[in-house]
């Protein structure tokens, strides 16, 4: 059986409406990105206790960070999205610019590369662009 | 599966899953395949599982709440229910209490003193209610609730109520003993003015019904007594009699007199005809105790789910519905619950109350009351025989009067702790001892007469967070074994585990 990237309800941190499921690279992009906005143990409060690595990126949309912290910022991205048992190899660069995060990551899986654009303000939902 | 167990029956958030939330989507053909953690429908899948469990959980705790049994905590809950869900169903006790059967549940109390505030500067102070703080040596603090009016130089009485209201789950007891040295005034300072909370040697002599006739307590008594004069017939001292007992004993009955040591008391009891003729009048009751104290109200527990439901339960079989011969209902008697119950309903400063036949006398009843560790007051005695009489009984003559005191000493026993925790064990072991000594274990309480429990002393330190070891020394009154109070006894305890026993630290 070749590799994919399973299939899923395809929404970021919201149930659509009517319902669409998402399957390859854009499945795995929803996973991903989820693990960009969800506080790290936030499954716990739903007593899911499967390790799950996360970081909440809303929780630096009103600070000012240094080239440093920004660098210290995409390790931890990084650590985190590889923690997805589907990802191979990632890198992700956080952009800070008037109040809005804006994270690139590409990376290699099982099924093949992927690519997105996460898209965070303070004020809209956030929006994934799958690039690949 | 009866529909009582399925309404108590609350059924895990995993079984929810495996029985209810996956089969659903299975049987509605969902086509995900992406089930790692952090996925959407696995998300979902949780929460709406842990909702319905947390659903079901409040069903069986609604459910179980309209059964006397659970709700008053004289049975335990299923052990599926959670530590919380179990705590949800005892908080149903109060308004099953009122819904059903009409009653309120005992709040718990401020202890309340009268502190005597010197001022040896001719400065005079006038300092509104709540602006005086003091601290005793044990810790606690109380907060002045009169006015405090020194012209300088002087004395005054002021009364002051707990900080808080008494818990002795957390350790808030506020018995601190009359005469206690080295209270400490916490608000600013009131220069020369010390506090302290001195106690006369007797409490005030309370009359129950009429008479002119005085008695006068003297001597210089150790331990605590309490003498009970019963006015047997009506004349002045050497012609009316009087039947006169100390700490519930058998009574002796003669002539209105001077009873010089009564019993061995130490104290001497002078009546005096004050004027009256005659001064001592028939059923007349004059209450007598010692040691008086600075204490005019004894705080107390919020009451318990099962002391409540004790007393809801009482109410209907209040009526014991005496008969005499000939068939005819006689007016109220109660039961031995329903004394229980009208006096703790009529009196919350009354914690504990014990109902004894007389073995001696026909028909008396004895109703021995204290306040939450402590003996009461005269006047609050009295006040409980005159409730107790208004009832009109015609089988019982209820005598209302304080239990004798038997004081606990513990002592030999090493306790091995932590010793991170070493002052922290010290003071919970403590707060469990007193409670358990004190009546008002939540596990086990220990009742007039009841067994000081040396085993459970022992379980109480030994579980005692810090604690890693306890030998098996431990004295009760100086020997390693139970210790059986007597009769219509109280226990009281003075002592502090904390320098009682042996602490030794290990790291």
């Amino acid at each position: 059986m070749a590799a994919d990237y399973g299939v899923d309800v395809d929404g970021v941190l919201d149930w659509p409406d009517p319902e669409v499921l998402a399957s390859g690279p854009r499945n795995l992009a929803n996973a991903l990105a989820r693990r960009l906005l969800t506080p790290d143990g936030a499954l716990l409060d739903v007593d899911d206790a499967a390790p799950y690595d996360s970081i909440n990126l809303r929780d630096w949309l009103a600070a000012r960070p240094t080239p440093a912290e920004i660098s210290a910022l995409n390790t931890s991205m990084q650590h985190v999205l590889a923690q997805d048992e589907r990802v191979d190899t990632v890198t992700a660069s956080a952009v800070f610019a008037v109040g809005v995060i804006t994270v690139t990551v590409k990376g290699t899986g099982a099924a093949g590369p992927f690519e997105f654009v996460l898209t965070i303000d303070a004020v809209s939902a956030p929006r994934l662009e799958v690039l690949q | 599966m009866s529909v009582l167990d399925d309404l108590l029956t609350t059924p895990s958030q995993q079984a929810i899953l495996d029985g209810e939330v996956l089969p659903e989507l299975r049987a509605n053909r969902v086509r995900v395949t992406d089930w790692i953690v952090g996925s959407l429908t696995r998300g979902a899948a949780y929460t709406i599982a842990k909702l319905r469990s947390l659903s079901r959980g409040t069903i069986a705790t609604f459910a179980a709440s309209g059964f006397g049994d659970y709700v008053f905590g004289f049975v335990p809950l299923p052990s599926w229910l959670t530590p919380q869900q179990q705590a949800d169903v005892l908080a149903w006790a109060p308004v099953i209490a009122k819904q059903c059967f009409g009653i309120d549940q005992i709040l718990a109390t401020y202890t309340i003193r009268t502190i005597k505030l010197t001022n040896t500067t001719a400065t005079a102070y006038n300092v509104p209610a709540g602006r005086i703080w003091i601290k005793f040596p044990s810790g606690y603090r109380y907060v002045s609730t009169g006015a405090y009016v020194s012209a300088g130089n002087d004395a005054v009485d002021v009364s002051f109520r707990s900080e808080f209201v008494v818990d002795s789950l957390v350790g808030r007891n506020y018995d601190d003993a009359s005469g206690t040295a080295g209270i400490q005034l916490v608000t600013a300072s009131y220069t020369g003015v010390a506090a302290t909370n001195p106690a006369a040697v007797f409490d005030t002599v309370t009359q129950f019904g009429s008479g002119l006739g005085l008695v006068t307590p003297t001597g210089t008594p150790s331990g605590s007594h309490t003498i009970i004069a019963t006015i047997l017939t009506s004349g002045n001292v050497g012609a009316g009699t009087w039947s006169v007992s100390h700490n519930g004993g058998a009574p002796t009955v003669g002539a209105i007199g001077v009873l010089a040591n009564f019993d061995g008391s130490g104290i001497t009891v002078t009546p005096t005809n004050n004027g009256g003729s005659p001064a001592f009048i028939k059923d007349a009751v004059y209450y007598i105790a010692a040691p008086g104290s600075d204490v005019t109200q004894r705080g107390r527990n919020l009451e318990t789910p099962p002391e409540l439901g004790t007393r809801c339960r009482a109410v209907f079989p209040l009526l014991a519905f005496i008969r005499d011969a000939a068939g005819n209902a006689l007016p109220i008697s109660p039961t031995a619950a329903a004394y229980r119950a009208l006096i703790l309903t009529a009196f919350p400063e009354v914690k504990t109350c014990t109902v004894l036949t007389s073995t001696t006398l026909n028909d008396v009843v004895n109703l021995y009351i204290a306040g939450q560790g402590a003996l009461l007051t005269t006047v609050l005695i009295a006040q409980v025989r005159a409730f107790v009489n208004s009832l009109g009984m015609i089988t019982d003559k209820p005598v209302v009067a304080s239990p004798a005191t038997q004081g606990i000493t513990l002592a030999a026993g090493t306790v091995t702790v932590k010793s991170a925790q070493a002052a922290s064990a010290k003071a919970e072991a403590q707060r469990r001892v007193t409670a358990y000594l004190g009546g008002v274990d939540p596990v086990s309480p220990l009742p007039y007469g009841g067994l000081v429990d040396r085993s459970y002393i022992l379980s109480l330190i030994r579980t005692t967070p810090g604690v890693v070891h306890l030998d098996d020394a431990l004295t009760i009154n100086g020997a390693a074994t139970d210790y059986q109070l007597a009769t219509a006894t109280m226990a009281t305890y003075a002592g502090n585990v904390g320098t009682s026993q042996t602490w030794a630290t290990q790291q």
